[in-house]
């Protein structure tokens, strides 16, 4: 069934909700992670790195019909995170995407999970996200 | 994927609370039927079997959880993240404080910051964990007589 971007950020949203507890939510987006595909390595570059995390993160998000929204980082919460936001933006037209806006971490579902160098590191991403026309 | 990922850990949550609730029924258990029950409790959170648990080292115990559901050979997750510099944070570190707070919550209970500076071996948290829970009945206990003797000094007037 074609879900739409929002519909998708809802689901995450709902699904961290009824997992309440912090213990069950962290293990959730950690465990989301082993979904995110293998990074080619050619993108793999300072070009790719992702400057505001402190850990070594890579996003690639190139239009070709759609946006192809590849990522990959050294820490396991990052790569769960990664995923999510992937499962939200790969496949989706540029228009999806322009009219689209992610509220997650100003809503506060990834906060307690993230350090806030982490916060600012997945912010950067999603600005990246936004901003490619 | 991410569907079949929450409904496993929701049912993890259920099976972890059944021995919660078990524990906290008893008016008294003894200290090695204690360990039996924290110890299932403590598998259920971690998601782990327990002859997966090859250690009495708490943090290695997080480590092996969290080695579990990246699929790591045991040590190469620790010094993967250590290497990093994600805030000094590593997997199996956040894990080892949210089952602290987990147990704290769920337990209604209060290890503060020195006790689990003090607990290095799951044996040291369960004693702790033991003591907590002893010296809550206790209160309990002592509250429900203070209560018990009111009632009986102003029914008897």
């Amino acid at each position: 069934m074609w879900k739409s971007m929002l519909e998708i950020e809802t689901e995450i949203k709902n699904d961290l909700t009824e997992l309440e507890d912090q213990m069950s939510q962290y293990t959730f987006i950690v465990e989301c992670g082993l979904d995110l595909p293998d990074y080619p390595k050619q993108y793999r570059t300072d070009e790719y790195l992702i400057r505001e995390c402190q850990v070594q993160t890579w996003i690639c998000a190139i239009y070709e019909e759609n946006l192809i929204f590849m990522g990959d980082s050294e820490s396991l919460i990052i790569r769960g995170a990664l995923s999510l936001i992937r499962e939200i933006y790969n496949g989706r037209s540029r228009e999806e995407v322009r009219q689209f806006h992610c509220t997650l971490i100003e809503e506060g579902y990834f906060r307690k999970h993230f350090t806030q160098e982490q916060l600012q590191g997945l912010n950067a991403i999603l600005e990246k996200l936004e901003e490619k026309e | 994927m991410r569907q079949k990922i929450k409904e496993r850990i929701l049912r993890q949550q259920k099976l972890s609370q059944n021995f919660v609730d078990l524990i906290l029924s008893q008016k008294y258990m003894d200290q090695a039927e204690f360990k039996k029950l924290f110890f299932a409790y403590m598998c259920s959170k971690f998601s782990l079997e327990t002859e997966e648990v090859t250690t009495d080292n708490f943090y290695e115990i997080c480590q092996i959880s969290a080695e579990k559901v990246a699929k790591m050979p045991h040590g190469e997750l620790d010094a993967a993240e250590s290497a990093s510099k994600c805030g000094g944070a590593t997997t199996a570190m956040n894990k080892k404080i949210l089952f602290l707070l987990a147990v704290n919550r769920e337990y209604q209970i209060q290890l503060d910051a020195d006790d689990s500076i003090r607990i290095d071996t799951f044996s040291d948290l369960t004693d702790c964990v033991y003591q907590k829970l002893i010296e809550k009945r206790r209160q309990q206990d002592e509250t429900e007589s203070s209560e018990d003797c009111y009632v009986e000094k102003y029914a008897g007037n």
